[in-house]
Order: structure tokens, then C-alpha cells, then sequence
């Protein structure tokens, strides 16, 4: 079978180009078909499996898929995630991943609201969703996801090959399937089969297309009226969006059959389940994927230090910085469930060996991560002294208080700096081993001295400088060049001292929950909400009011009325041509 | 002290229910330990298998427990190329000798012995200790190089999840994951430690179910919550827990 994958450009309208050798792509003209799902008397939590694959398996009429209004790529994370859900973890995703691009001062989860798939990220899709089909359908894995055993298994059997992959793709859709669709995937494996004579290489190369849909690869927001008019998300559409919010990963058996029954457009039981979600450990992934967004910490990937400056950074020393952040984070906010403001100012964190040099401490365990809490009298207090964050906001020789500066700025007090013009000269600052200018502060100092400068360094030096204290990979420091460094700093009137002194500031700063909260919203809603001054007053305001709870913040945006209006101009994409796929020739 | 744990030859594959089951196939000991039950299958004629106080031992027709010998050892201390055992040596162990004709049979070869050809488990040639009676086993460990060879009962078929695989743990078989920590269920709740998850489009396969424990799909097997152990040795699992077995 010759192997030649055409990819594709998704953009608005969704058009797929013509994919050939083990994606073959049919086109069937969407049909009204009765919705014929059962709903059983059973509850959610006692939904066992065999039912959740009926309701996986049900069909759903193209008419219950309501209008489109938006999409929104899967993260790679959320993709793992989703895998793993559905399969199980011993399934492996291989692949590289195309990034979805961040819009500026923005998310990443606005910019997937906006993402296209080039060619080539399509032929990785593709790729990666090749390997995962194979492992499905091999010899050891299919008794667990196919019961029926064709009647030849080197014949088509379309009876096997839908009950094999109906409950699949709804699962993998987020919702049932439409009759059309199905009946789209049962031809696929038909015309593979009589191929290939292999029963199993057919629903193979049917999973594969799956995996490339649109359908699968992008959250597809659909909405209908309310009772007012409004357009707002329907069920599944807010199935998916609680379930990446809250669990970074696809609608659960329990969450679909919900959104089946039309339990979450109802208020009071959209409420329920979200609390359950809430409370579920499951959460922590949740707060780990948004932080890792509003923390751009893709960055991570590209940081590199010079050896001969810093000889203690290392692979190691890179691949626990970010998960330390994290830790702490998720410490924090989850399972203490703490003030948001106390990310600001909290001595605890976690160091494994990697770390131990970096912030001189003893570290028991060998492997994995020890406890530890930070004396009173050190300056080491909240995220702004983590390693992570210094080393992120540093060159590859030498700190920068303006990158630090700047990053506080824009990330944790959503107030965005102006970026430099292109023709400023930086010798000065970068002259590190200039003597008469010994420390960062007195280089800044001289460069500032240009007016076309000062207007943007007096935003960020101020609070950066005092984070001086800890060099470009966060060890920690009380001079430079032999000289003693200063840390006094200042941050909205207040003058403090050094990075404890700065967290404190910020958690006092209202500025910090606003953003906080703004960004949970634009994360939820995965579009700026800027304009949108009514609501995000709203969520601030409700956030203070829970006395700064994460968790409550989370409870909110998932379930306010508001989040789950649809305004603005949705995209051209209709069901039907995400669905309408090209047959040439069917598999080759 | 040489340990053979190594499996029968696939050729030997059968399910295995459970332990007391075993008692009931062809070739396996009985309920009584004396009782001596021969089975060509895997290992020489004349050789058969005894239930030893961990897993189970090989013995002779006699019952007489047979001993492997650390081959490599006993060559470097006796010189490489020459015989073993002889002199004193064989006052002492007598070798359980293979017919001219005798043909590899499971992990058993024929070697060249002192006295002829000679029966090895592995590279380890196999002997019996003059002294000592059926049943006993009092030749174990002598001057480090003589072991009691373990008899390690075939791989059994697992009808299970994909990642689910049989590792033989002191004389019998557990169930572990495709990393090899082992599998267990508990009614501790200080024991239940990392579920064994499976997908939501997983369906249940033998024993095996998948139900919801409200965060995730979760492997049950006959109805029981399935975890992984995260002991420090893999195969072991926490107190109050029931290892799975095949």
C-alpha cells in the first residue's frame, strides 16, 4: 500500500484536503436520522461501562447538533490527556506536536480558538494517530475495545465493525456520533477490509481517520437558543468545556451521559457536577494546565544558560524547574486550598536532587520530590523567588530585572509593557564585567538615562531590581561584581525590601486577583474578555468574596451563566462540512 | 548460590487457575508434598517436581532432591576445562546421568560429565547428595556453588488486560503490570494506593470489568478495585493487600 499523506490547512470553513493511502475519506451527505439514544433510569455515578458505551453508541440526529460558534484546538496536553481517557494509559502517543500559537499579552487557550494545522502538523496528527489505531486493533489490545468477532476476519463486516466503532467515536467526538458519520466510518473499514483482507486493518484505518478529524482535534462549540433567545453552549459543548477547564482532559462516561439527559444547560445540576468535579484530586490537573498557560511556560523549552557562568544548570536542573513551580502551585491551591495571594508569599516548596544545589539545601529522597519550607529570615518567599521563574526571566549569562520586571507586569498583574523600539543599543546593560557599573542596578541605571528608554524601565526596573538577589539561574547572591546588591524596591507607592518584600506587595495589590481572574475567565471561555467589563467585574468581585479560593474561582467560571453565552461572530464551519468528507477512490 | 527462575518452555503453556488447581493437572504434585508425580513434558524422564516450602523443587524418581551446580564457579576453583566433579567430589554427589541418546528437552541439555553424559539445567549440571533421604534438602547452599533447582511451573495464559503479565514471586505467580509492579486489590483503605486505570472505552475481558471510581475507569477483577504497587521492591505489595493471581 503506497503511503503518501496529503495534509491539510484547517482553517474557517474546515476543508480538509484530500488525504490518501490509510485515510481514506469518504464523503456522505449528512441525513436527518432519528436521535434514538436510551436513557436509562440509572444516575450518572452508577453509569458502568457497558452503558456508557451505549450512550457513546447512540446516534445522534444532525438536527440536536446545534449551530457552530466556535473551536478551539486540543492543547498537547489536553490530547495525551484525552488519549489516555479514552483508552487507557497503556495506549502510546508518539509524535511531535504542532504549537498553537499565543496571541499577544494573550493565552494559548485564546490562540487554539484561532488555531490553523499546517500541512505538516497534519501529517503528524496523522502519524501519531496511525500509531495509536495500530495499538488499539493489535492482537493484544482489541478483546478489550471490540467484543464481536467478524464472521470472517479477512471479509467487511459492518456489523462488527460499527459496534466496534461507534462507541469509539463518540468518546472520542465528545458525543455521538450522527447515523451519517457512522455509517461514514463503517465504509471506510469496508472498502479497507477488501483491501487489505483484514477485518482489523479496516476499523484501523476508520479509528485513524477519527483521529484526525476535525471533530476530534478541535473542541467544537456548538449553540442553540435559550428560553430569552440567547445562544448559549448546549450540552455537550459544555460537557467539554467543564472537563478541559476543570480536568484538563475529554467529558468522562459520567459527565456525557449528563450532558445526554440535558443536565447541564439546568443550573442547579451543572452546579452539582461541577463541585464534584471540583472536589475530585483529578482538579490538580486542571490548575496545573492553566498556570502553565497563564505562566507561558512553553518558554521552559527554550531556555539554555551559558555553562562556564553557570555550571550548576543542567538537563536535570531545566526538567524540575517548571514542575517545582508547579508543585508549589498546586500545593498551594489545592491541597491546602489556600488565599490565592498566598502564591505571593508562602516559604513552602518542594526541591528534588536536581535542585538541592541551586538553592543549597539537603535533599533526603533520591528520587522524587522532598517537602520544604524555607527559614523566616530567608528572602526566598512565593513564586517570585522559585528558580524556575528567575531562571525564565533571565539571559543565557547574566539576570535581567527588566525581564523580571516585565514578566510580573504582564503575567500575574495583566498590565502589558510596551516592547522596546528596535534601534536601542544594550551595551551598557549587557556589559557585565564592566567595573565602574558593577551591578545591574547601576548598568540599568546609565541605560535609563534615555528618555526613549525610562518611560518603559520605570514600569518594570522598579520591581524586577529587587529580585536581584538571585542570579540568572536563581542561585542566590548578596553581591555582584564584589559589589553589595541593592534590593530595595518599590511597587504602587510602597517601598519594600528584596523578593519577599515584592511578594507581599503583590499579594496586596489588587491588580494581582483581578488578573488572575480575568485569565481564569479568557481560559474558560478561550477568547479575550477585555470588552467583557461586566463579567469579569463579576468574577473578581465574586472572588473576593470567597476570601480568594482557587477552587471557588474554578466553581465560578465554570458554572456563571455568562461564560456559556455565545456573542460575536462565530466561525463559517457548520457540522455538516466538518463532517463531509471527500471520497476519492476510498483507501488506497 | 544459583537460582534458576527462569520459565518452562512455551511449548509447556497451559492456564493455570489457581494453586490448588495445579493439583489436578497432568504432571503436577499432588495435595500429598511426598507424592512424586512425573510428567515428560518440559523436563527429562525420570525427573519430576515436588512442592518445596517456597514454590517447588526438582527431584529424581527416587524423590531424591537434585542439585545444580554453579558451573562457572566450580570451573574456576577446579581449573577451566577440567571435569567436575571427581575425587572426593563424587563420595559426595553422584551425578544424575542422561542416556547416550537423550535429546535437550525445556531448559534441560545434555553436557559431558566425569562419568559420561549428564543431565544440566541450563549450563548448571544436576546432581543428587549421597547422603541425605527423599524429602530432605540438606544440600543447599554447600560451599556456595551447590543450589537446590528450582522447578519455576510454565507461564500461565492471562485473559486480561493487554498490559497484564504473570511474574513468578517465591514459588508462585502474580499478577503485574507491563512494568512489572505487581497488582492487588484491598478492603484497607490505607492500602488502596494507585488504581490500575483503564479507558473509557475499555471493555471487560475474563475476570476482568471496568467501572467508574469517580474520578476514573479502573480496573476491577472479579468485581474487586484493582491498584499497582508502588513498594520499594515491585513485586511485593503494602500491607492489608491481596496480590492478584493469575
Amino acid at each position: 500500500m503506497s503511503i503518501r499523506t496529503a495534509g491539510a490547512a484547517i482553517r474557517n470553513g474546515l476543508r480538509v484536503r484530500r488525504v490518501q493511502h490509510s485515510l481514506a475519506i469518504l464523503a456522505v451527505p449528512l441525513a436527518a436520522i432519528g436521535f434514538v439514544a436510551a436513557h436509562s433510569a440509572e444516575s450518572a455515578s452508577d453509569l458502568g461501562p457497558k452503558t456508557a458505551r451505549a450512550r457513546a453508541a447512540a446516534v445522534l440526529s444532525p438536527a440536536q447538533l446545534g449551530q457552530i460558534t466556535g473551536l478551539r484546538r486540543l492543547t498537547e496536553s489536553q490530547y495525551r490527556n484525552s488519549i489516555a481517557d479514552v483508552f487507557g494509559p497503556d495506549i502510546s502517543v508518539v509524535g511531535r506536536f504542532e504549537p498553537i500559537v499565543r496571541p499577544k499579552h494573550q493565552l494559548i487557550a485564546t490562540g487554539a480558538g484561532e488555531s490553523t494545522i499546517s500541512p505538516a502538523g497534519l501529517e503528524q496528527f496523522d502519524a501519531i494517530g496511525r500509531g495509536i489505531a495500530s495499538q488499539v486493533f493489535d492482537a493484544a489490545h482489541r478483546d478489550t475495545f471490540v467484543k464481536c468477532k467478524p464472521a470472517d476476519a479477512t471479509k467487511p463486516d459492518d456489523a462488527c465493525a460499527r459496534e466496534a466503532l461507534a462507541p469509539i467515536g463518540g468518546l472520542l467526538f465528545r458525543r455521538p456520533l450522527t447515523g451519517a458519520e457512522q455509517d461514514a466510518y463503517v465504509q471506510m473499514a469496508r472498502v479497507a477490509t477488501a483491501k487489505s483482507g483484514d477485518f482489523y486493518d479496516g476499523v484501523q484505518l476508520a479509528l485513524g481517520a477519527m483521529l484526525v478529524s476535525p471533530n476530534f482535534l478541535y473542541i467544537v462549540e456548538s449553540a442553540a437558543p435559550d428560553a430569552q433567545g440567547n445562544l448559549t453552549l448546549d450540552d455537550y459543548s459544555r460537557a467539554s468545556r467543564l472537563s478541559y477547564l476543570l480536568w484538563d482532559t475529554t467529558p468522562d462516561p459520567a459527565l456525557l451521559d449528563a450532558a445526554a439527559r440535558g443536565q447541564l444547560t439546568d443550573p442547579a445540576k451543572l452546579a452539582a457536577i461541577a463541585k464534584r468535579m471540583i472536589a475530585s484530586p483529578r482538579l490538580e490537573a486542571g490548575v496545573r494546565a492553566f498556570f502553565a498557560d497563564m505562566l507561558l511556560f512553553e518558554k521552559f523549552d527554550e531556555v539554555s544558560k551559558d555553562p562556564i557562568v553557570y555550571p550548576r544548570f543542567n538537563p536535570d536542573v531545566a526538567k524540575a524547574l517548571p514542575e517545582q513551580m508547579l508543585r508549589m502551585i498546586a500545593d498551594t491551591l489545592v491541597t491546602r486550598g489556600a488565599d490565592y495571594r498566598e502564591l505571593f508569599t508562602t516559604r513552602r516548596t518542594y526541591v528534588n536532587r536536581a535542585l538541592g544545589p541551586i538553592y543549597n539545601v539537603p535533599v533526603q529522597s533520591r528520587k522524587g520530590w522532598d517537602s520544604y519550607e524555607f527559614p523566616a529570615d530567608s528572602d526566598r518567599a512565593g513564586l517570585l523567588s522559585q528558580a524556575g521563574f528567575l531562571a525564565l526571566y533571565s539571559h543565557s549569562g547574566r539576570s535581567s530585572p527588566t525581564l523580571r520586571g516585565r514578566a510580573i507586569r504582564e503575567l500575574l498583574l495583566c498590565q502589558p509593557v510596551p516592547d522596546p523600539p528596535g534601534n536601542v543599543n544594550f551595551a551598557v546593560v549587557q556589559d557585565t564585567n564592566n567595573m565602574e557599573l558593577r551591578t545591574a542596578r547601576l548598568r540599568l541605571s546609565a541605560h535609563a538615562t534615555d528618555p526613549v528608554c525610562a518611560s518603559c524601565h520605570r514600569i518594570t526596573d522598579p520591581i524586577g531590581l529587587t529580585l536581584e538577589g538571585f542570579d540568572g539561574i536563581g542561585v542566590y547572591r548578596k553581591q555582584e561584581n564584589t559589589a553589595d546588591i541593592d534590593v530595595k524596591g518599590s511597587f504602587e507607592g510602597s517601598d519594600y525590601l528584596g523578593a519577599a518584600g515584592l511578594g507581599k506587595a503583590l499579594a496586596a495589590s489588587p491588580s494581582s486577583t483581578e488578573c488572575v481572574a480575568s485569565r481564569m475567565l479568557e481560559y474558560a471561555t478561550g477568547r479575550a474578555v477585555d470588552s467583557e467589563a461586566t463579567m469579569l467585574a463579576e468574577v473578581a468581585k465574586g472572588f473576593a468574596a470567597d476570601q480568594y479560593r482557587f477552587r471557588a474561582l474554578m466553581l465560578r467560571v465554570a458554572t456563571m451563566p455568562e461564560a456559556y453565552r455565545v456573542g460575536g461572530k462565530p466561525p463559517t464551519a457548520s457540522h455538516a462540512s466538518l463532517s463531509a468528507q471527500t471520497r476519492k477512490g476510498g483507501a488506497r | 548460590m544459583v537460582r534458576n527462575l527462569a520459565a518452562i518452555s512455551a511449548v509447556a503453556l497451559f492456564a493455570l487457575v489457581a494453586g490448588p488447581a495445579m493439583a489436578q493437572a497432568q504432571g503436577r504434585p499432588g495435595q500429598d508434598s511426598r507424592e512424586v508425580v512425573v510428567n515428560p513434558d518440559g523436563y527429562p524422564e525420570g525427573v519430576a517436581f515436588r512442592k518445596a516450602k517456597v514454590g517447588f523443587r526438582y527431584v529424581d524418581a527416587s524423590g531424591k532432591t537434585l542439585y545444580a551446580l554453579n558451573s562457572f564457579e566450580a570451573r574456576s576453583r577446579g581449573g577451566f576445562g577440567r571435569p567436575f566433579c571427581i575425587g572426593p567430589c563424587e563420595q559426595v554427589w553422584a551425578p544424575l546421568t542422561a542416556p547416550a541418546d537423550a535429546k535437550p528437552v525445556g531448559r534441560w541439555k545434555v553436557m559431558p560429565g566425569a562419568k559420561g553424559p549428564q543431565w544440566a539445567y541450563g549450563n548448571n549440571l544436576v546432581f543428587t547428595y549421597i547422603a541425605e533421604q527423599p524429602g530432605e534438602t540438606r544440600g543447599d547452599g554447600i560451599e556456595d556453588i551447590w543450589s537446590v533447582a528450582e522447578y519455576v511451573p510454565p507461564v500461565p495464559q492471562i485473559a486480561g488486560p493487554a498490559g497484564v503479565k504473570p511474574v513468578y514471586v517465591e514459588g508462585g505467580y502474580r499478577l503485574a503490570n507491563g512494568a512489572g509492579h505487581a497488582l492487588y486489590s484491598t478492603k484497607s483503605r490505607k492500602a488502596a494506593g494507585t488504581p490500575y486505570l483503564a479507558g473509557a472505552a475499555s471493555l471487560g475481558v475474563g475476570d476482568w470489568t471496568v467501572a467508574s471510581n469517580g474520578n476514573h475507569m479502573q480496573w476491577q477483577y472479579h468485581g474487586k478495585p484493582v491498584f499497582i504497587s508502588q513498594e520499594e521492591k515491585p513485586t511485593d505489595v503494602p500491607a492489608g493487600a491481596i496480590a492478584l493471581v493469575p
